[in-house]
């Protein structure tokens, strides 16, 4: 951990967003640094995705300022690697494995004619760390949910990013499996800034600095203050949300439905 | 059939019809296959109904006001444009009821239609040709024009080849790359207007959405590349188009309806044994 997690890649300033009808995200105060490792953790309905769209530009706040990499939000997404969750994806699409790892090329590419082979070695290249590279001729839809995943992961990386943004990057993967995505999100940290929304706040605070709870508000919690009573409360059976002043205590019950996935 | 071959190098005619069937089935495995893939069927069905709207505008002019150098495909190809961005507007725009607009598109275009072709002399076998197809009746200069929007189609699929896939497979993704996605789907649906157009000849207004999706869909089952099902679908488009023809040719049927019928069964057919083969292949 070097001080560049100092410089600010990611900043919302007094933030609120309504799509029509009450705040989703309500007075957001939020800075994540350089080669920072973030997990946005919240229940469903807490605003988690509206936070991701208003970072990737896809909503414009109602109030407040968003800056990414020192500019708009707009501006700077072709320097975001984003994988959203392969389920909104049609799993029949005739694409094969590298063909969909090659889309993080484009704005890279030319725009008139095929990818070159530059663009295909990148491909490769994030196949290659995602471990999915003899895979590279496979379709897209022979693959398993995890697989799939995965290719996405790889296709964020192709992007060449400052920033990484995974939706739910360990939503159909297996505990020891979860536990080497971490391992390689880890090691992605060192390189660029990595923000990853997840479900399992007990297990994912082993690995990032910080979570980021979204319930309408948002509050930070560097993990390394995740310690005796709080840490128990995320890890135990009888699981409660991660301590901390939001308004509304009555979220807790939503908190345990999110945290009982680790137990299934 | 052996009766359909001879007369093919007979009859100027049939070897008319039967080039007719090569260039449309290359249109239509092309567009077909993101028809298919992006899910845009009915809007594809809209706009070959309008198409009827700009051929009854087109003839009717031709025949009150002597506009000798027209022709209908260009009424056909401008109302399939029109009604292409009309569609892809309302669509990008307003996210709610385009269901409801891209009927009233639909049954709109085929009203002008209907209204002009009734107030144009001789419009009995018009109708009828243009609602089912008649590929026997395919002139020299359709054939060119017909030639013309399938480059058109070629070129901009060759040069955009990597920015359609990525609309069509994940928008939001592709936007995010920095894709101008409402630029790609509006040429995408005036595309498809083209190649409606196109189909228009081979087996009417009625048909087109079967014979620009079945032959896609069919082989979007076993393709692993988007250009493969491309080609797969063109192969299959022109097999059915000219089987049509060779099938319907002794009997004396209608080409048109024969096409889709063996299209239809093709597909039907290789459903349902995909489907039983992946079934064996799963247990339980």
């Amino acid at each position: 951990m070097t001080d560049t997690h100092s410089v600010p890649n990611i900043e919302l300033r007094d933030v609120s967003f309504a799509f029509s009808g009450p705040n989703v995200l309500d007075a957001v105060d939020l800075t994540i640094g350089q080669r920072d490792l973030v997990c946005i953790i919240g229940p469903n309905g807490g605003g988690k995705t509206t936070l991701l769209r208003l970072i990737l530009g896809l909503l414009i706040p109602n109030t407040g300022s968003i800056k990414v990499l020192g500019s708009t939000p707009k501006k700077s997404r072709h320097r975001i690697g984003y994988m959203p969750q392969h389920t909104r994806l049609d799993p029949q699409f005739p694409v094969t494995v590298r063909d969909v790892v090659l889309m993080g090329r484009l704005g890279l590419a030319p725009s008139a004619g095929p990818f070159r082979s530059i663009d295909h070695d990148a491909a490769d290249a994030a196949l290659k760390r995602l471990e999915l590279l003899d895979r590279r001729d496979d379709s897209f839809a022979a693959l398993s949910g995890g697989q799939r995943q995965r290719v996405l992961i790889a296709r964020a990386l192709a992007c060449e990013p400052k920033i990484l943004l995974l939706d739910e990057p360990t939503a159909n993967l297996d505990l020891p499996i979860q536990r080497d995505l971490y391992d390689l999100l880890r090691e992605f940290a060192r390189e660029f800034t990595v923000v990853l929304v997840s479900h399992d706040v007990g297990f994912v605070s082993d690995f990032v600095r910080s979570v980021v709870c979204v319930n309408r508000t948002v509050r930070v919690h560097e993990t390394n203050q995740l310690t005796g009573d709080v840490m128990s409360d995320v890890y135990g059976r009888d699981v409660r949300m991660v301590h901390h002043d939001h308004d509304h205590h009555h979220d807790q019950d939503q908190g345990r439905d999110q945290i009982g996935h680790r137990h299934d | 059939m052996t009766e359909f071959f001879s007369a093919v190098l007979e009859h100027s005619f049939l070897r008319l019809a039967v080039l007719m069937t090569l260039l449309a089935g290359v249109a239509c495995g092309i567009v077909g296959t993101y028809v298919v893939t992006r899910r845009i069927t009915y809007i594809a069905g809209a706009v070959a109904h309008c198409v009827l709207g700009g051929m009854g505008v087109e003839r009717y002019f031709q025949a009150i006001y002597g506009w000798e150098h027209t022709h209908p495909i260009i009424g056909a190809t401008v109302a399939a444009l029109i009604a292409a961005i009309i569609i892809g507007l309302v669509t990008l725009k307003a996210k709610q009821r385009e269901d409801t607009v891209i009927s009233a598109v639909w049954a709109i275009g085929m009203a002008v239609g209907v209204l002009f072709i009734a107030k144009t002399p001789g419009y009995q076998t018009d109708l009828q040709s243009y609602l089912f197809g008649n590929i026997l009746l395919v002139s020299p200069a359709e054939i060119t024009m017909v030639a013309l929007l399938d480059a058109i189609v070629l070129t901009l699929v060759l040069l955009f080849y990597k920015q359609f896939q990525a609309v069509c497979f994940d928008e939001e993704f592709a936007r995010l790359r920095g894709i101008h996605v409402e630029m790609y789907y509006l040429l995408l649906l005036a595309m498809t207007a083209l190649a409606v157009v196109l189909l228009v000849y081979v087996v009417g207004i009625v048909m087109v959405i079967a014979l620009l999706t079945l032959p896609a869909a069919i082989a979007a089952m076993f393709a692993r590349k988007l250009w493969h099902t491309m080609t797969g679908a063109a192969i299959l488009a022109t097999l059915f188009s000219l089987g049509g023809l060779a099938i319907s040719y002794e009997p004396d049927l209608p080409a048109g309806a024969t096409t889709i019928v063996l299209a239809g069964v093709t597909y039907i057919t290789v459903a349902i044994l995909t489907s039983l083969s992946t079934r064996r292949h799963q247990p339980g």
